[in-house]
């Protein structure tokens, strides 16, 4: 018995003019399709200049989070790691010292890197604030975060307005 | 894999083996070599047996045609609203906005012609060749919005909710096994011609 390939076991002719066929009749029904779109009178551009506005659910929040004050010690201690929710341009206008920023956003979810980077920060806690308005964007990143299985996660009632003041003071 | 024209020591193993010898040469035998060329037997002999199995073809007849109809009834819906498929494209992120139109307007005539090719069983090995193909586009597509988390529905059949038909690895796997058919029918599947012949003889 003459030794063969797998391929050959399976017969390379058909196989290839197999490829070859899909390619054309891809090709043909891909012009067609084409064509189509051109004479249709609801055809769409075949290249598109705009961003589709894409509505996306909000990703559903699991975790809970407590409130604090923004009289509360902790927001000042070290210990703890301190977030700001707000958008960059809030964060660059004002926030607290020492605090970092991670802008929260209602439709996309928190990068798997954020959260490995704070797991891996030895403190007692996170404290987050937002921008306070409702729904608030610190409470929504706080239990974000809770969810995602960091631990003793707070967040600022009222958010950065009220800790402007109360640290300003 | 098996090499042709020089001969092989393989050759030299089978040779004996019908002059009466018998096995693998005392020096070889239970070495990684002749363990090797033992793989290399079962497999070719797995092969063979999986090849010449009768019903392949009898079985490859009803997952054409069912395949065949997915595809065309998951054709229809985007071919009657690229403008909604194109935003379904969208969704998924994964392709630049320069390419989603040229997408959503070609590839559901692609769907159709591979639909219909199986269904009628007009070159069926190259329409399977399309159907694995997209299908492997599809759950690549699948996993890259399940690695972003993207919440959202995966626009297969028609334009429903995120909430009615979410993407998830159920989604994936069942593609999955569309794949799995589309190889079947490539490998043992047959077209009408070949049917009609083994109908009549």
């Amino acid at each position: 018995m003459m030794p063969m390939r797998a391929w050959t076991f399976f017969g390379r002719h058909w196989a290839l003019s197999a490829f070859r066929d899909a390619a054309v009749a891809g090709f043909v029904s891909a012009l067609v399709g084409s064509s189509v779109n051109l004479l249709r009178p609801d055809g769409i551009p075949f290249i598109q200049k705009t961003e589709y506005a894409i509505l996306v659910p909000c990703p559903e929040i699991k975790g809970e989070a407590r409130g604090i004050s923004p009289k509360d010690p902790r927001i000042g201690d070290p210990a703890f790691i301190l977030i700001d929710a707000r958008s960059r341009e809030d964060v660059t206008a004002w926030r607290v010292p020492n605090a970092r920023s991670i802008p929260y956003d209602y439709l996309e979810p928190v990068s798997s890197g954020v959260i490995k980077d704070l797991l891996g920060v030895r403190a007692k806690g996170i404290i987050v604030y937002g921008d306070g308005e409702s729904p608030d964007s610190g409470r929504e990143l706080a239990r974000e975060l809770a969810g995602k299985g960091l631990r003793n996660v707070f967040y600022v009632e009222g958010g950065a307005p009220v800790l402007h003041g109360s640290v300003e003071k | 894999m098996w090499r042709e024209g020089r001969p092989c020591c393989m050759d030299r193993w089978r040779n004996e083996g019908k002059q009466g010898v018998g096995g693998a040469p005392k020096a070889w035998r239970g070495t990684s070599h002749s363990r090797k060329i033992r793989g290399r037997t079962l497999f070719r002999d797995f092969l063979i047996r999986v090849r010449s199995w009768p019903w392949h073809r009898w079985v490859a007849l009803p997952v054409r045609v069912y395949l065949g109809g997915v595809f065309l009834y998951a054709c229809f819906h985007k071919i009657l609203d690229p403008h909604r498929f194109a935003i379904d494209v969208a969704t998924y992120q994964l392709l630049p906005l320069s390419f989603v139109n040229l997408l959503a307007v070609t590839l559901p005539w692609i769907e159709l012609a591979a639909g219909l090719m199986l269904v009628l069983g007009i070159r069926t090995r190259a329409a399977a060749v399309l159907v694995s193909g997209m299908m492997v586009l599809f759950m690549a597509a699948l996993l890259w919005a399940l690695h972003l988390g993207l919440d959202m529905s995966c626009g297969c059949f028609a334009s429903s909710g995120a909430e009615s038909d979410p993407i998830s690895l159920r989604t994936v796997a069942r593609d999955g096994v569309w794949l799995g058919m589309g190889l079947f029918v490539f490998f043992f599947g047959n077209d009408f011609q070949a049917t009609r012949r083994r109908l009549t003889h």
